[in-house]
């Protein structure tokens, strides 16, 4: 008898997920905070996490014997649009970034500043560990 | 199936791999295209390339250069440097002769002090020294300076020194990097001063016989330091110290009793073996050394500045008397610094409602009004003397008696020893209204046995009447109108100086004047023309000459009487502008009335400056305070401003072009409204070029001691077959060379010789030919508010006309080599605590007569084409939004006509792009890609649509390109270009990366599916 176990790549699919979530709270937090507010928010970071997750969502309620074929595109739509995140997150706020280490280093700025980097460090653990568990399958014989 | 499943998960899995590297690459190439003048700076590539027609070849260059290779240019640039410091090193203290060292001390030296092997050359951040090596012109250290010049060093000593190298080594922790500091270092804006002088107890557990090497090593230089730095600051009294450390410390420019007992330590070995003990001050910020000047046993006291990359050669010679030290202290030496009125307020004063979001931070009153530096000590002093104005009153005294000057200076604002001996007489002064000028001619003579050069300053009093009185104008005592040098005069010789002063220096402005619209004027009554060995003997001068008994030379004074009143003569510009208040609203009382007092020599003791806390912005001031004061709307008829016209014209048809040349309309009228507004808004880091109009990219570039943002060959034209006579080939020896090796600021002030401000900008327009690099923030003038400010060393005094004839003889001696000097940080930026979101308040009076003045000589006088802005707030109105500053003043009563670019603001919302382009701010600091979709991104109502209907604003953003395309045009970012050059883009080896992880990675990823899809039908 086939019994279904949790498998290598659900795991790193939903680990990929939940660091992902994270992330995106810090991004949301970070867009709120006083020096990175009036940058705002990017419909290019959100709308792609948000894709991220859905995919990782459905490929994980997916798995099953008989998934159907297009779910397999699933990971990698997921890979590609965390990657696009990620990048659009970091992008945004390199200048920020560089002028606070230089030239506006003052607590207030590393404390609106940290929320950006805990943000953009979870999203990219998260594309990698996404990125890692494409090797696994989402299921498991047992 | 297994080896099928295998195959599955593969495939997959580097599909993943495949498409990260794709996504990677194609996103990398928006954040490339968005930083690419950066990112090309870093790697030292290139991005495009001009195409001239050959025909054209012999218009491409119109700068030269003074020197036909590198070697002679960065060895012009060192003798320079150590020119300047043997000119600008100051001797405070000389008894007994005990300087110049004679050829037997020479070998007799011990270095006591940890700061002699590790001293402050520069800015830890902000005019940061470079260091050369394997160059045609290395930098030196001290030790390496001592040793060139022939001193033999104490090797004990060095060796304990050596020994405690890592414990004199700051680890500075930020963001889990490790910044090592072998310096004493400045405090953050938040910090503390902590002393790493080694007590002598560590000395002597290092090598308990370590005094026994000082008997035959006899002459004892014991360097004291205290560091510099942007971003940061040193807090008056108690509160700037570490108490941890319980060094008996009152204040962190005041002596640690570590240091103390080094002092002493030498004293007493001199004591025991003879020799001699000379103290060097290695320090930008004013230091309380009345001890060291009580110190009988310290035989020599040296301000040497912070002498970057050279100048220890020129403290060597100094201390050999191979050259003979002129310089003049730039800054007065307090005995308490935390005494002065302007010290009341030097903190952090948050607003009560502030609000970060909209960068609303702290409010910094300038309560002490004209009272800055000198202007305050011997103002009250000739009150004293003259027994008005509670001026002998207890506040602001050190003592806590009645307040007396002998108590409160140490060292005057202009004082400086010479190892010979000079006279000066003021042999006669012609004051001429009409031609706004200041005639005086004094002769010099060399009355000791050593030749040597001598400083001239020429000093004002100016009547304080009873009209100033009761229209609340304040007047200095004395002030310095301008100075000269002498040049090396022999023993016996003498030398006439004539000076030729500016006149309108010596109006004062009035705020009430004109039925309250303001302008200059001059009071009727007598005003005291006098010279001196600084400003306390000018001063005595003049009360000697007023029958006052004081120590002076009334001789040496000499009077012109005004009839009438007189607020005509000033009331317009040198441009013909007419003078009005244009800062009233720095002066908190508009906003908050009744709420600050400001000092007056009327009542030293009533009108003593309050520390202004904890106040709160009212709902007007918040009104400008939230960022948003320009609102873009459909106004006028934007038919009229002309943008994308074809008239064939190219910007370097306008080479050297007037700014009156009719030509100009045809060119600008072919910029596109878009390239005006993208320029404007992502003036990051470099002008770009500007196609529609021939405009080329222009490198901006730090800082006041030299250009030192990029190496000499980053931006270098190495085709030495272009025709270029300053191109270099890529083997150059001084291709990584960096000329930010200059003394600082105070040092070339402290020089009192235009000259060298002069030679210093000739050096620069030289290396900015062979280097390509054009646009030069160095002109730093802020005034020395307080010696607290750790910035102090990119600046050059607490006076203005000293900081002004510096600035602008700098800016002078560039421009015949093209460079576009920059005066900064205009305006107002007088500390580094809060400086993004601080609200500066003061008076129009000071803010015109003094931090004003110090940038004035540069724009009206030597013409600048250059101005970095502030990034504080002047009264509630960031600096770029200022249309006062920036338009009234600037543009409009001094006639600046060049390029502008804020500090590095990169919050969006504080940056105030549209009221900058309104103040003809040519570009804010934000980088991106050059399209509008970049830019309305970070800027969402910077859009054509909107900007395009408001006509107000098109023009003004068309006006801002004229500006700044005039100023290119009258500089050598030109060079290379003629009529017919175009630029072209060109792939670096990193598009090229890019494009080949493009192509391959992507094909990779669909071979993958397609892998995929296949195994995946074959399983099923």
């Amino acid at each position: 008898m086939n019994k279904r176990k949790l498998a290598a790549g659900t795991v790193f699919t939903a680990l990929s997920a939940v660091l992902a979530i994270v992330g995106f709270v810090f991004y949301f937090i970070n867009s709120n905070t006083a020096y990175f507010s009036s940058v705002g928010k990017s419909a290019v970071v959100i709308g792609t996490i948000v894709i991220a997750l859905v995919c990782d969502m459905c490929y994980i309620l997916l798995t099953k014997d008989s998934n159907p074929a297009w779910s397999d595109a699933l990971p990698i739509v997921s890979i590609v649009c965390l990657w696009i995140g990620t990048l659009s997150f970091i992008a945004s706020r390199i200048a920020g970034i560089a002028s606070i280490m230089t030239f506006e280093m003052n607590e207030q700025n590393m404390a609106d500043l940290k929320s950006a980097i805990i943000g953009m460090v979870l999203l990219l653990v998260s594309a990698i560990v996404m990125v890692v568990g494409n090797f696994f399958d989402t299921r498991k014989e047992a | 199936m297994g080896n099928l499943r295998t195959r599955q998960r593969v495939l997959r899995g580097l599909c993943g791999v495949t498409a990260t590297v794709t996504t990677i690459a194609c996103v990398g190439t928006g954040i490339i295209n968005a930083n690419r003048t950066d990112i090309d700076k870093f790697l030292g590539t290139s991005s495009i390339k001009t195409v001239t027609d050959e025909s054209e070849r012999d218009l491409m260059y119109t700068y030269t250069s003074d020197y036909t290779n590198t070697t002679d240019l960065v060895q012009a640039i060192a003798d320079v440097a150590e020119r300047t410091q043997e000119e600008g090193t100051v001797l405070l203290k000389n008894n007994n002769q005990a300087l110049p060292l004679s050829e037997d001390e020479k070998g007799k030296i011990t270095l006591l002090g940890f700061s002699n092997y590790y001293p402050v050359t520069g800015g830890e951040m902000g005019s940061s020294v470079t260091d050369n090596i394997g160059t045609d012109a290395d930098t030196v250290d001290f030790v390496t300076a001592l040793e060139a010049k022939g001193f033999s060093i104490n090797s004990t000593m060095t060796d304990i020194y050596a020994s405690m190298e890592a414990d004199i080594t700051t680890e500075v922790e930020n963001w889990g990097m490790t910044f090592e500091y072998k310096h004493v270092i400045s405090p953050s804006t938040d910090g503390t001063f902590s002393s790493i002088e080694p007590s002598l107890d560590k000395l002597s557990k290092a090598n308990p016989n370590w005094k026994d090497s000082l008997a035959d090593n006899n002459v004892m230089l014991v360097m004291l330091s205290r560091s510099a730095s942007e971003n940061g600051t040193y807090l008056p009294g108690q509160d700037g110290v570490d108490a941890s450390q319980n060094l008996n410390q009152t204040d962190p420019l005041g002596l640690s009793d570590d240091e103390r007992a080094l002092i002493n330590a030498a004293v007493e070995a001199k004591n025991a073996n003879g020799g001699k003990v000379i103290v060097l001050l290695n320090t930008a910020c004013a230091m309380e050394v009345q001890e060291i000047e009580d110190n009988e046993g310290v035989d020599a006291i040296l301000n040497i500045g912070l002498p970057g990359g050279y100048g220890f050669y020129g403290v060597c010679d100094v201390l050999s008397g191979e050259a003979n030290p002129s310089g003049h202290l730039s800054d007065t030496y307090a005995v308490k610094n935390e005494n002065s009125p302007a010290a009341q307020n030097y903190g952090n004063y948050m607003w009560t409602n502030a609000d970060p979001a909209n960068m609303i931070n702290s409010a910094l009153v300038e309560a002490e009004g004209i009272y800055t530096g000198y202007k305050y000590y011997e103002t009250r002093y000739a009150d004293t003397i003259a027994g008005v104005g509670n001026a002998n009153a207890t506040v602001g005294s050190t003592t806590g008696d009645a307040w007396n000057y002998d108590s409160e200076v140490t060292y005057p604002f202009g004082y400086g020893l010479s190892y010979t001996t000079f006279d000066q007489t003021l042999d006669s002064v012609d004051v001429d209204l009409a031609n706004r000028t200041v005639t005086a001619q004094v002769t010099v003579t060399n009355t000791g046995d050593v030749a040597g050069k001598d400083a001239v300053q020429l000093y004002v009093s100016v009547p304080y009447t009873t009209y100033d009185q009761q229209n609340l104008v304040e007047k200095s005592a004395i002030s310095l109108l301008d100075y000269g040098k002498t040049s090396e005069l022999a023993p016996g010789a003498s030398e006439t100086v004539t000076i030729t002063a500016d006149a309108q220096y010596l109006a004062s402005y009035d705020s009430s004047a004109n039925d309250g619209e303001g302008t200059y004027i001059l009071d009727d009554g007598t005003y005291y023309f006098t010279v001196g060995n600084g400003a306390h003997a000018a001063m005595n001068n003049v009360l000697a000459a007023q029958g006052q008994n004081v120590t002076g030379e009334a001789e040496d004074v000499v009077t012109w009487d005004l009839d009438s009143f007189d607020q005509t003569t000033f009331a317009t510009t040198k441009n013909g502008t007419k003078v009005t208040n244009q800062l009233a609203d720095m002066d908190l009382n508009q906003w908050m009335p009744g709420t600050v007092t400001y000092l007056s020599r009327q009542d030293w003791e009533g009108t003593w400056p309050a520390t202004y806390e904890n106040l709160t912005a009212t709902e007007e001031m918040m009104s400008y305070l939230d960022n948003d004061i320009y609102e873009i709307s459909a106004n006028g008829d934007s038919s009229e401003v002309t943008f994308g016209a074809d008239n064939g014209m190219h910007l370097a048809e306008l080479k050297g072009a007037s700014y009156d040349d009719e030509r100009w309309s045809s060119l600008m009228d072919q910029l596109n409204l878009e390239d005006g507004m993208i320029r404007i808004a992502f003036g990051g880091t470099s002008t770009k070029p500007i196609a529609s109009i021939g405009s080329p990219e222009a490198i901006q570039n730090d800082g006041p001691n030299g250009l030192y943002s990029y190496p000499l060959g980053q931006y270098a034209n190495t085709d030495t077959a272009d025709g270029d006579p300053c191109a270099i080939s890529k083997d150059d020896k001084n291709f990584n060379y960096k000329a930010g090796v200059m003394p600082n600021e105070t040092v070339i002030a402290a020089t009192f010789n235009k000259d060298i401000a002069r030679e210093f900008g000739e050096v620069m327009g030289n290396y900015s030919l062979w280097s390509n690099l054009t646009i030069y923030w160095g002109a730093s003038a802020n005034i020395h508010r307080l010696p607290y400010n750790s910035r102090n060393h990119e600046y050059y005094s607490e006076d203005p006309m000293l900081s002004a004839y510096m600035a602008s003889n700098f800016v002078e001696g560039s421009k015949p080599y093209g460079l576009l000097t920059a005066i900064k940080h205009y305006a107002f930026n007088d500390t580094e605590i809060n400086r993004s979101g601080l609200a500066v308040f003061m008076t129009e009076q000071k803010a015109r007569e003094g931090e004003l003045r110090c940038y004035q000589a540069a724009v009206e006088d030597a013409e600048t084409l250059g101005v970095m802005t502030a990034y504080n707030r002047v009264g509630v109105i960031q600096a770029n939004a200022h249309s006062g500053l920036m338009v009234g003043i600037l543009r409009d009563e001094w006639g600046f006509k060049g390029l502008i670019s804020e500090d590095f603001i990169q919050n969006p919302g504080y940056v105030h792009l549209k009221e900058a382009a309104m103040n003809y701010v040519t570009m804010t600091c934000n980088t991106g890609e050059s399209n509008m979709e970049a830019v309305s991104a970070v800027f969402p109502f910077w859009t054509e649509e909107a900007v395009s209907a408001d006509a107000t604003l098109s023009a003004a953003i068309k006006q801002c390109m004229y500006y700044q395309a005039y100023a290119l045009a009258n500089s050598n970012a030109m060079d290379g270009y003629a009529p017919s050059t175009h630029v072209e883009s060109v792939n670096t080896w990193y598009d090229n990366l890019v494009i080949a992880l493009k192509v391959v990675f992507g094909l990779l990823s669909l071979l993958l599916v397609a892998g995929y899809v296949v195994t995946t039908k074959k399983e099923r």
